[in-house]
């Protein structure tokens, strides 16, 4: 009976060995406990024994590396036998360097089931992406799209349920893609132009004007009002300023005096919607503030219920506002007329475009001291031009000039105002 | 430059600092004579003596217990606990005794101590014996934990872990001992606790890997680079503190992260990762940070099962390639 | 209920002098264990006022023994204590004024008031404090010991613990390990007879702790915890054998608390014959008993310094009550040590 030389496993993580040499030979008889070779693992050098008596035959060579297990060597039952066994075999283990994986080496088991897939984990793994209705887009690809002002609903998600990924973006061109010829540019030019995409809000405004000069049939007229009472009347107020806790403007007595007269004119405090015109009730100005690129135009409500302190304050809190971008929706609509300063950036008369839907819109230009006709005589007074646009749909160029001739009135007598004021 | 085992580089790095330093001592089942019970401290009972190579009886809570009192009275102790399995039974010492003792008497104690163990994960021993716990001491304040991948990592954070004056958790993994690697002759190896190390640079997605995970990960991109994706692998080497600065930039970089572990997903390393991610990288994610663990079971006895349960290198390429779908 | 068993004289060491006693040492021992019995007295009754933070685990009635034990240690020889640790704390040598502070966890407590009453150290003096776990010192006073092996010096650790503790899979564990090596390291069990509120004699099936020293080979000794001389003679025989590398002890006192486990335990657990009989053997009395009959003090001086004693109590107790609280960002420092 063959007996057969088996390396042993001695030690939790030993896999192999390398046989560093026999104490006997092909063909030697040897007897049981007799040491037969010498093998090291990576810890120990170890000794193996004869485990019965027999002949010989060595089948792991010198230096070569063994696995736990593998077969080392056979005793025969006699000295032929030994002599005659030949069983070569190679040891093929690959000398592994810095990977630990057993995973790597060349056995081929069959490729296992994931044990964390849906139909074998307790817990399967949740859609991450669940559209109902949003759009769904990473957080990087958000922002990049905010950056390149990509407007998510035209973008197509390529990632796992639709979702779109940064790449999607990146592969977004950052402008439309354009509906004329390009402009040639003469390369010959000393400047060089300059080229920047338009910002939300500009698109926003240059979609407001076209409908508006679309939609209505606009025209301006125009006046010039004495403003040298309302002068006396304002140094007046500023010079209480510490009593009223305010500053009251130019702005603030034309606000009120433009409520004054849509109060008696309210076919101008109206619109047209569809086949009807609706006449409001109430008068809120919307007042066209420059901000940085840009311009918002917050209303203020019920303007002629406010004193002119109150006004001032509300004037001072939206204009504030504006400026640091943190007008809410109800700041910015309800209008039923606007007022325009062109005064502020050195205008006199323009013809400003209605603010949609609204009829009519006042521009005030600047106060300058000009020459003006009093009793015969040539003098300077402080004059200011009106500009007044309105929706001849809606509004006659009577009616407008009937508006004008009684704000100046209003103006150029304050205290007529006062008479009226509740 | 000599090779050395990741089990030799241990050794190298507790003998040097016992050499410099007279109070570094080390108990624990069988690192004596037997050299340790994975020959994790061969040579050492003879080169120091059984005052400071000191064998103890079975009794986990006392070896703890008394590298505690031992660190508290100026000495500088190694413990081992044989595998991180048996933290339950000396918890106490280590997160209400050692970890709180610098803390709770306003600093008048210092507690340098480390605490040595091992996970067994994919060595086929059984429930008792595989388990990856870091999560459980990570969660204790005024505790540090490391967690080596490579022999080089291993001799530097052993050595800083002795000199740390705090107390560090050590986990090494068994399946790595024989792991070999090239440590530098001549100067003194030294690797910062709470700096992480970046395995390998890529530019598609992170994947941050811990222990025997590092390893498998590796081969995982190499796979992976065959076809056109280069991952950018990351070995924390610190659980505790974590440095997520490493991996928020790469993050940053790369847009999707994958945590790799032999821990289980529950609670585990990989939630603690994904949470500081999302809060410090969330506008730079393109897809969820993915964990990449066993599934939430013990481990069973065997390799048939291991072999089903751990991710290997194949798996973590193809939840690679799935994230970047 | 069963009556507890008393201790009886031939379970007291053997050839203690119970009765040796010179004048100094007497008023040394009396002065330590009135400072420690005013302390609980005061501090107990601050808490009935509502003036006390959290628990508060009363040592009174106990005096004698860490009175008596500390007494013969060296200023570095180390002392383990547990969540009612004041007494040795205070026996031990920890100044008053910090402690007490600690005690009320005000900002210049021993600890920063990080602490409070069941976390006091002094490493200067040995002390490595208190443990909120029941038996969770145990196991580090065998490192504390092995210090001094590692030193080679004759320094050594006593750690303190309930009778309760000695259930503990950690008392087991450090008794053995203490044993096998021979540690420096004497265990002295205050065995007050109720674990927390269930009498100890329910929860074991021989009621005394140090017969469990014969399993680990090493003495076991039960003294009168009531009778300082006597503790401290079992004691100096406990820690002579540990200086001298021969091992540990495992020293039982029996002792009774006057307090429950914390104040405000109504104590259903016991009777109040029981509470009587032991108060009636009460330590600082006996003491007292004993100095004035064998003339060694005389009624004035005692008198004088029992007065001064509650006045120096009054005024730490005072001074810790208007001390500042801690800062509370200081919560964020000291996790790690540098």
């Amino acid at each position: 009976m063959i007996q057969a030389i088996f390396i042993p496993k001695l030690g939790l993580t030993m896999e192999d060995a390398t046989v560093i040499e026999w104490q006997a030979s092909d063909g030697d008889y040897v007897t049981k406990g007799q040491q037969l070779l010498t093998i090291e693992t990576d810890k120990i050098m170890f000794d193996i024994e004869a485990e019965a008596e027999g002949f010989l035959h060595r089948v792991a060579l010198p230096n070569a590396r063994v696995l736990v297990g593998e077969l080392a060597g056979e005793l025969y039952p006699s000295k032929e036998a030994a002599i005659k066994a030949t069983r070569a075999f190679k040891t093929v283990i690959s000398d592994s360097t810095n990977t630990t994986s057993s995973d790597t080496s060349a056995l081929n088991s069959p490729a296992l089931p994931d044990p964390t897939s849906s139909n074998l984990s307790r817990h399967p793994a949740k859609l991450s992406f669940e559209g109902n209705g949003r759009i769904m887009v990473s957080p990087v690809a958000r922002v990049l799209a905010s950056e390149k002002q990509v407007d998510l609903q035209s973008v197509r998600g390529s990632g796992p349920g639709g979702v779109i990924l940064l790449r999607d973006i990146e592969a977004t061109p950052q402008k439309p893609s354009p509906k004329v010829s390009p402009i040639i540019v003469n390369v010959d030019s000393a400047t060089a132009s300059t080229r920047q995409p338009i910002t939300p809000m500009r698109r926003a405004i240059s979609q407001r004007m076209m409908a508006s000069l679309s939609k209505t049939a606009q025209m301006t007229g125009f006046g010039r009002i004495d403003m040298g009472e309302v002068q006396i009347l304002r140094e007046s107020l500023v010079a209480q300023e510490a009593q009223l806790g305010v500053r009251i403007t130019y702005t603030d007595i034309v606000l009120k005096a433009v409520a004054l007269v849509l109060q008696d004119m309210p076919e101008i405090n109206a619109y047209i919607d569809g086949d009807d015109i609706v006449i409001l009730s109430h008068i809120n100005i919307g007042l066209a503030v420059s901000v940085e690129g840009g311009l918002v135009v917050p209303v203020i409500r019920h303007v002629n219920r406010l004193s002119l302190v109150e006004l001032a304050h509300k004037r001072i809190e939206l204009i504030e506002k504006s400026r640091n971008n943190r007008l809410a929706p109800e700041d910015v609509t309800g209008g039923s007329f606007t007022l325009s300063n062109f005064g502020s950036y050195g205008g006199d008369f323009e013809t400003p475009i209605l603010n949609a839907p609204q009829s009519a819109l006042l521009g005030i230009g600047q106060i300058a001291l000009e020459p003006a006709v009093r009793k015969g005589q040539v003098v300077a007074r402080p004059l200011m031009w009106i500009s007044l646009t309105f929706d001849h749909r809606l509004i006659d160029g009577a009616l407008a000039g009937r508006f004008r001739v009684r704000l100046r009135e209003l103006l150029e007598q304050p205290a007529g105002m006062l008479a009226h004021l509740r | 430059m000599t090779t050395k085992t990741y089990c030799w580089a241990l050794i190298d790095a507790i003998r040097e600092e016992m050499e410099r330093d007279p109070n570094v001592f080390l108990v624990g089942e069988d690192v004596g004579a037997a050299g340790g019970a994975f020959g994790g401290s061969r040579g050492l009972l003879k080169a120091f003596g059984n005052l400071r190579v000191r064998d103890t009886p079975i009794s986990e809570e006392v070896i703890v217990g008394l590298g505690v009192g031992a660190a508290m009275t100026g000495k500088r102790p190694i413990v081992e606990v044989m595998f991180m399995d048996f933290f339950g039974i000396c918890l106490d010492q280590i997160a209400n005794q050692a970890a709180k003792m610098h803390y709770l008497y306003n600093g008048s104690f210092k507690m340098p101590m480390v605490i040595r163990t091992m996970v067994a994960a994919e060595m086929g021993i059984g429930p008792h014996h595989s388990q990856s716990l870091e999560a459980w001491v990570g969660h204790v304040p005024g505790l540090k934990v490391v967690m080596p991948s490579t022999p080089r990592d291993a001799k530097g954070l052993m050595k800083s872990a002795i000199r740390d004056n705090n107390p560090v958790i050590f986990i090494e993994h068994l399946g790595l001992h024989r792991m070999k690697d090239e440590i530098p002759d001549g100067e003194e190896l030294l690797i910062p606790i709470g700096k992480a190390d970046v395995k390998r640079i890529g530019s598609d997605l992170t994947v941050v890997a811990t222990g025997l995970m590092v390893g498998k990960a590796l081969v995982a991109a190499e796979q992976l680079a065959r076809q056109g994706i280069e991952i950018e692998v990351i070995d924390p080497r610190t659980i505790s503190p974590l440095d997520i600065d490493t991996i928020l930039t790469s993050v940053r970089k790369t847009h999707r992260a994958l945590v790799v572990s032999s821990a289980h997903k529950p609670f585990g390393f990989g939630s603690e990762v994904s949470a500081e991610l999302m809060e410090h990288a969330f506008f730079h994610l393109d897809a969820p940070v993915g964990r990449l663990t066993p599934p939430f079971t013990p481990q069973p006895f065997g390799k048939g099962f291991e072999k089903f349960l751990h991710p290997d290198a194949d798996r973590i390429a193809a939840k690679v390639q799935e994230m970047l779908r | 209920m069963a009556s507890i068993k008393k201790p009886t004289s031939d379970k007291a060491v053997k050839g203690a002098q119970t009765n040796v006693l010179s004048a100094e040492e007497g008023l040394e021992l009396y002065t330590r264990m009135l400072e420690i019995r005013e302390c609980e007295a005061q501090l107990n009754a601050a808490f009935a006022k509502n003036l006390f933070p959290g628990y508060i685990h009363s040592y009174m009635g106990q005096e004698a023994c860490a009175v008596g034990v500390c007494s013969i240690l060296r200023t570095d020889d180390y002392i383990v204590t547990t969540h009612r640790g004041r007494g040795h704390y205070l026996a031990k040598g920890m100044a008053l004024l910090p402690m007490v502070c600690e005690m009320f966890g005000k900002a210049n407590g021993i600890c920063g008031g990080r602490g409070g009453e069941m976390h006091a150290a002094d490493p200067a003096l040995g002390i490595l404090g208190g443990n909120g776990i029941v038996g969770g010192g145990i196991p580090y006073a065998t490192g504390a010991a092995y210090s001094a092996v590692l030193d080679g010096i004759d320094r050594i650790c006593v750690v303190f613990f309930g009778e309760g503790a000695s259930n503990q899979g950690s008392f087991h564990e450090a008794l053995n390990l203490a044993s096998a090596w021979s540690l420096p390291l004497v265990f002295v069990c205050e065995n007050n007879l109720y674990a927390e509120m269930t009498p100890f004699k329910d929860s074991v099936r021989v009621p005394d702790v140090a017969e469990r020293a014969h399993g680990y080979g090493i003495p076991g000794v039960i003294a009168d915890g009531t009778d300082v001389l006597a503790v401290r003679e079992a004691a100096r025989a406990a820690v002579s054998r540990a200086r001298a590398g021969q091992g540990p002890t495992l020293l039982e006192l029996k002792t009774y608390r006057y307090g429950g486990h914390f104040q405000g335990d109504p104590c259903n657990y016991r009777t109040r014959d029981e509470e009587k009989e032991w108060q009636s053997r009460d330590a600082i009395i006996r003491l007292r008993r004993q100095m004035l009959s064998q003339g060694l003090q005389n009624e004035a001086t005692l008198e004088s310094l029992e007065l001064r004693m509650a006045a120096k109590v009054a005024e730490a107790v005072q001074f810790a009550l208007d001390s500042p609280d801690p800062e509370p960002t200081s919560a964020l420092l000291s996790v790690y040590a540098d």
